[in-house]
């Protein structure tokens, strides 16, 4: 167990590197750099501005402070915009409400989807099995972006029931929208595996054995059917977790949570280089954190993957 | 009372066009401590015939007829009282040991549910039991292999495993479908013993679906022959073996080999078996068949039984013997 | 998308299973087969419908795309309903454009992004992957790992990186979704090509002394036309979709430029003045439009799915 998890950072760490190389060369050969504005300043001020942010030193010299600043100390240096703010604040800020209903969308998703994917299994061809295949089919269709404005529509323009937007501390009313916004499609999308999968394991030939054995319907699908029918849906909870975390910066924006997607555009369109680059590798770091921790479920559930 | 009692069962599947008859009209008796072989290709309906009886169809199968056991009857019994009696009075093992066993469970788990549910045994008994099965199965090392998980045995193992299964809640029917067909010659042999020394012991009534027979010769008292679904022939083994009445069973003798007179030609049977979905009309044997009379073309010929519990569905009443092919 | 690439992996190895029959009679049951699909059928008409629309919407309205309607202004939420009368079939945008000249023109772009990054994907992915496959070993374990890399990489956010360095232009659209869309056709053309290179025609053709690279393109690649065109297919909605999204951010096609995300990112900001046409219109096209391109995509596979020939 110890040497697989090694193994896996062996891969991830390089990843990580590629990923924050690769984004602070991009951001250092960007034309005009990050102080360019319309009022053009004056090279005096400039140069001191590019010596506090240490912009004078030479590219390999900015690359290793950088990374040695963030693996020693965690700090993802100064915003370019905000004087007085570092990245962490910034990301301080708005990482927990952008985790708060990513966390119970994901949960959602995931309990949810699975819950439909095994219910339209067991009843095959009965109406919630249909239900849930024209679900899955449906939300293909409506991804996050055109599901924020749907909802916007039917519960505060027509019901008036729940608030178009902001964030209020993560009262209920303000998170119900964002999680039915963030988590519908992976859910059609867990559900849609899970069902097929358990379709597909109930026509086994050990699920046969078991019914032979007199087990009970309960013991047949708790017991023998669950573990082997949830193997696809762990593989899929990688890009999932992905996509939501995308999707999050859709939901930050449309609902105005002040979460980090939010501060993510709102940087994009300032060219505040560092929040960008500070939120891409928080991403990379979380992404891959969550793909260690899915092989490990993966490994524990199917017996033939040994470390 | 024979332990077991089949009438008129038949299994139909229902499929995109219509429906195919899987199994039409068999019946069959089994007396305690009996093996019954069940001998056909595949296709023939011998498994869908015992997989009715234990209300193990596929989704799209139904059964109608009577499967009695101990007079109670099994078809569309409700499936608590079911599971009362498979898996603990008749227990099954599976032609296939790679993919009979869950993947994701170790051995020991699914040896001991069955002991657990049916004999009320505690976990730790239950463990002690299914080790001592898997030494009467001639396993070596059980205390070791029972703490695995299938993809790390052989196939020998698991059907040895599987069998340990089957027989360890002492049932009194145990039904072995093609129990040897996914495994090494070597093995098959070994198995067979295996079936014969524990049905014995354990005073077992075997029901043994097999092609093979050479398997059957070994092991079974009575043998029924199925042919499309239907019942073709059936008497002991040694009088069908020596003197073939009806034409299929003569075919299927004639294309195995014989240890004991190795130096016999081996004829197959022209043709292959029909698709259930368009039989030929009349008897289904009659394209293949080398005695078939006019009538074969446009009537099924009934069951008709005979001196010794023999019965034979054939109409033609002469001798069977090769006859050999023009310029042989 | 995972779904659907898992079941492209089991169309791969029905195809790697299945004797490379004649061609000319596989095209034919293929596209017999597709036509008796009627989800794909009907797909396929309502996508001929919605180029047609995309093309010759212009010729059917007075007003283009950029001219703002100064009559109505100050009073788009009343007066810029769709309405026949002042020729507004769509109403209009919240700066009194005509929403049926702007959704066409949308159309238009969203097409050609779904097109264009799905014909990066298809050269550069098969081209990738055919001679990783060919080449197999050191080659293709470094090639297959870097794909590795940057398939673990949250793709988004680094597109929208470069979009913000290299300023937001459809150009730079186009290279980012290039750079990313060829990951997953790499990965199934290697898979396919490892296949192919051990088939007898692939051996007759070394042996009678042909380069490698000769195989690889005369040899390799038309065998790998059904699975590309399959996956292909799959890849222009996928497409779509990650332009709506960019351009629903703001951060992807520009003024006065639009698209199918950009239009709908539009009318979802609008939504709460009771302006719902502005998001409904644009958001209709786009649902029809997915919809479309999936069922024509699962028609395909289907069709050229060897497996229940």
């Amino acid at each position: 167990m110890f040497r697989f998890i090694i193994k896996r950072l062996g891969i991830a760490i390089p990843t990580l590197l590629i990923l924050i190389v690769f984004s602070f060369t991009l951001m250092h050969s960007a034309p005009g750099g990050p102080f360019t504005s319309e009022r053009p300043l004056p090279p005096q001020v400039l140069a001191n501005i590019e010596a506090k942010y240490g912009l004078d030193q030479p590219f390999y010299k900015q690359v290793t402070n950088y990374i040695v600043g963030i693996v020693t100390k965690g700090d993802f240096g100064p915003s370019f915009k905000y004087k007085d703010r570092t990245v962490n604040d910034i990301i301080a800020q708005g990482f927990p409400v952008t985790l708060k209903y990513g966390i119970w969308s994901f949960i959602i998703a995931v309990s949810v989807g699975i819950s439909l994917g095994i219910v339209a299994a067991i009843k095959h061809n009965s109406i919630i099995d249909y239900f849930a295949v024209g679900f899955s089919i449906g939300a293909q269709v409506l991804p996050n972006f055109v599901m924020a404005p749907i909802l916007v529509i039917i519960f505060t323009l027509w019901l008036g029931w729940l608030p178009g937007g902001g964030w209020n501390g993560g009262q209920w009313q303000y998170l119900i929208m964002p999680i039915i916004a963030l988590s519908t499609s992976y859910m059609a999308s867990i559900a849609r595996i899970m069902r097929s999968s358990m379709l597909e394991v109930l026509n086994s030939n050990y699920i046969r054995t078991a019914k032979a054995k007199g087990l009970s319907n309960r013991q047949i699908i708790f017991k023998h059917a669950l573990k082997p029918a949830l193997l696809p849906v762990i593989t899929y909870l990688g890009p999932a977790f992905v996509g939501m975390i995308t999707g999050s910066v859709v939901i930050d924006m449309y609902f105005s949570t002040g979460g980090i997607g939010q501060m993510f555009v709102n940087s994009a369109l300032n060219r505040d280089y560092s929040v960008i680059m500070g939120i891409t590798i928080l991403i990379g770091v979380l992404t891959i954190a969550f793909n260690l921790v899915v092989d490990i479920l993966y490994a524990w559930i199917d017996p033939k993957i040994r470390y | 009372m024979s332990l077991l009692e089949i009438k008129n069962l038949s299994v139909n599947f229902s499929i995109l066009n219509g429906s195919v008859k899987a199994v039409d009209d068999i019946s069959l008796n089994i007396g305690a401590g009996e093996t019954v072989a069940i001998v056909g290709e595949s296709g023939s309906g011998k498994s869908q015939t015992v997989l009715a009886a234990l209300g193990l169809l596929a989704e799209n199968g139904v059964a109608s007829g009577s499967v009695k056991f101990e007079g109670q009857e099994l078809i569309g019994l409700e499936r608590k009282k079911l599971n009362q009696i498979r898996g603990n009075q008749i227990s099954m093992v599976f032609q296939d040991p790679m993919t009979s066993l869950n993947p994701c469970m170790r051995i020991s788990d699914q040896m001991t549910e069955v002991l657990t549910l049916h004999k009320g045994m505690s976990k730790s008994e239950a463990l002690l039991e299914s080790v001592r099965m898997l030494d009467a199965g001639r396993l070596p090392d059980a205390k070791q292999v029972i703490t695995r998980f299938p993809h790390e045995l052989s196939g020998g193992m698991r059907q040895r495993v599987m069998i340990a299964i089957a027989l360890s809640t002492e049932p009194k029917i145990l039904i072995a479908d093609e129990p040897t067909t996914a495994l090494d010659v070597t093995v098959q042999a070994q198995m067979l013993e295996l079936f014969k020394g524990l049905t014995k012991d354990f005073g077992t009534a075997l029901i043994l679906i097999t092609h093979d027979l050479g398997v059957v010769a070994g092991i079974a008292d009575r043998m029924m022959v199925m042919y499309a679904g239907r019942l073709v022939e059936k008497g002991t083994v040694d009088e069908l073996f020596y003197s073939p009445h009806h034409p299929y069973t003569f075919g299927l003798l004639h294309s195995t080999p014989h240890v004991d007179n190795p130096e016999m030609r081996l004829e197959p049977i022209d043709g292959l078996p029909p698709s259930l979905e368009n039989l030929p009309s009349g008897c289904a044997f009659n394209p293949r068949c080398e005695f078939k009379l006019d009538r074969c073309l446009v009537e099924a010929p009934p069951l008709i039984k005979s001196a010794n519990g023999r019965s034979n569905a054939c109409f033609y009443k002469g001798e069977l013997v090769k006859r050999r092919k023009a310029g042989e | 998308m995972v779904i659907r690439s898992k079941k492209i992996a089991q169309m791969a190895e029905n195809l790697a299973a299945h004797e490379m029959g004649e061609s000319h009679s596989l095209w034919a049951d293929a596209r017999r087969r597709f036509f008796k699909n009627k989800a794909a059928v009907i797909s396929l008409v309502v996508l001929t419908l919605i180029v047609a629309f995309a093309f010759l919407a212009p010729y059917f309205t007075k007003w283009s795309n950029e001219e703002i309607d100064w009559a109505i202004l100050g009073s788009v939420a009343e007066d810029g309903k769709p309405s026949f009368a002042r020729g507004h079939y769509f109403g209009a945008d919240p700066l009194g454009r005509d929403l049926f000249a702007r959704v066409a023109q949308g159309t238009q772009i969203s097409l050609m992004v779904g097109f264009v990054g799905a014909f990066i994907a298809v050269i550069v992915g098969t081209l990738y992957g055919a001679i990783a496959g060919y080449f197999g070993g050191r080659i293709d374990n470094i090639m297959m790992r870097i794909v590795d890399i940057l398939m673990s990489i949250p793709y988004m956010f680094v597109l929208i990186l470069l979009l913000v360095v290299f300023g937001r232009s459809i150009f730079m659209l186009f290279v980012g979704l290039g750079l990313i869309s060829w990951l997953d056709m790499s990965r199934i053309v290697r898979g396919q090509t490892m296949v192919l290179k051990n088939k007898e025609f692939v051996e007759a053709a070394i042996a009678g002394g042909s380069t490698k690279f000769t195989i690889i393109v005369r040899h390799i690649i038309p065998n790998l036309v059904g699975i590309v065109i399959v996956y292909a297919s799959l890849l222009v909605p996928a497409m779509i979709l990650t332009e709506s999204f960019i351009s629903f951010l703001g951060l992807g096609v520009q003024e006065p430029n639009t698209s199918w995300g950009a239009l709908i990112s539009e009318g979802a900001g609008t939504v709460l003045y009771g302006t719902l046409w502005q998001l409904l219109f644009p958001l209709a096209f786009f649902v029809a439009g997915l919809f479309s391109f999936f069922f024509i995509g699962d028609g395909l596979r289907d069709a050229l799915d060897p497996k229940d020939r």
